[in-house]
């Protein structure tokens, strides 16, 4: 019997991915909860990998992982988190969000498990010339081209307004360039000829 | 081989899990950003499952949009909470009722 290696990979990488939820969301520090989130990262993109889109995986670990996650370790470490016990959460609260927790999982296995046909459908089959960064991009600059320059836009704005709300005037004692100054100097203020005569 | 029907269970509990915490988290600005990230990544498991499943790359590039707002809602998020610390020392949920009519 051939070794089941789908299922395997499945199931472990499933039970990594909620193991690391709940202790997202459990944490006691925020340090620990982005180091958790980024363990769920790491074990979604091994689930969509095995889903063949190897493309968004990849640009999950990297962009995800490798730029936002530091941007919230960054400024997890840099604001001081509250010392003071937060007070935990009333188990009325808690037991609120389980009851919607076990209602939206159960709600969602009895529609797709019990009354949908097309849930038992199996993996399509790409044959190996297959490639899926061909694919997304064919489509990514033919039928989508306006959202994806829409979203060019999108991450330039979100540039400017990240750098424009964070940004708090120069300080007095930094060196800076001042550009005005620059484009005005001209020869006879830089050099001085003396003769040696 | 897996069927369908599993990825988008996974993707309900995920979705369950985030929304849990942002019950239990609710003091807490960046645990809150942090469970949004977590439903969008349930979000994003159940569209790249259907692409996979009905053989439609559409679904994966919808994904990709996704991230890139994900991306720029982080990035203006912590901005804002970064001005939002300088102002008040603090980032409880509480201290922000100065829109308060």
């Amino acid at each position: 019997m051939l070794f089941p290696i789908h299922q395997v990979i499945f199931y472990v990488f499933t039970i990594l991915l909620v193991a690391s939820a709940t202790m997202v969301i459990t944490a006691k520090s925020p340090v620990k909860a982005v180091l958790f989130l980024v363990v769920a990262f790491f074990a979604s993109a091994v689930l969509w990998m095995s889903m063949q889109a190897e493309f968004l995986s990849l640009l999950l670990i990297f962009v995800y992982v490798g730029a936002v996650m530091t941007l919230f370790l960054f400024v997890v470490m840099m604001l001081k988190t509250e010392n003071k016990q937060t007070p935990s959460s009333p188990l009325s609260l808690l037991s609120l969000g389980f009851l919607c927790l076990i209602m939206l999982v159960g709600t969602a296995f009895y529609v797709f498990a019990l009354h949908w046909p097309l849930a038992n459908t199996l993996p399509t089959h790409y044959d190996a010339s297959y490639n899926n960064v061909e694919a997304i991009g064919t489509l990514l600059f033919t039928n989508y081209l306006f959202p994806f320059e829409i979203c060019a836009v999108l991450l330039l704005v979100g540039m400017i307004s990240a750098i424009a709300l964070a940004f708090h005037g120069k300080k007095s004692d930094t060196k800076s360039q001042s550009i005005n100054k620059q484009t005005q100097a001209n020869k006879k203020d830089r050099l001085r000829i003396i003769n040696l005569k | 081989m897996i069927p369908l029907v599993n990825y988008l269970i996974v993707g309900a509990i995920l979705f369950g899990l985030s929304f849990v915490g942002i019950i239990i988290n609710r003091r807490n600005i960046i645990m809150l950003m942090m469970c949004i990230e977590l439903m969008l990544l349930a979000v994003n498991t159940n569209f790249i499952a259907f692409a996979q499943y009905f053989a439609d790359p559409a679904g994966e590039v919808f994904v990709f949009f996704i991230l890139t707002v994900a991306a720029v809602e982080a990035a203006i998020g912590l901005a804002i909470l970064v001005l939002l610390y300088r102002r008040t020392g603090s980032i409880g949920v509480r201290e922000i009722n100065v829109l308060k009519g």
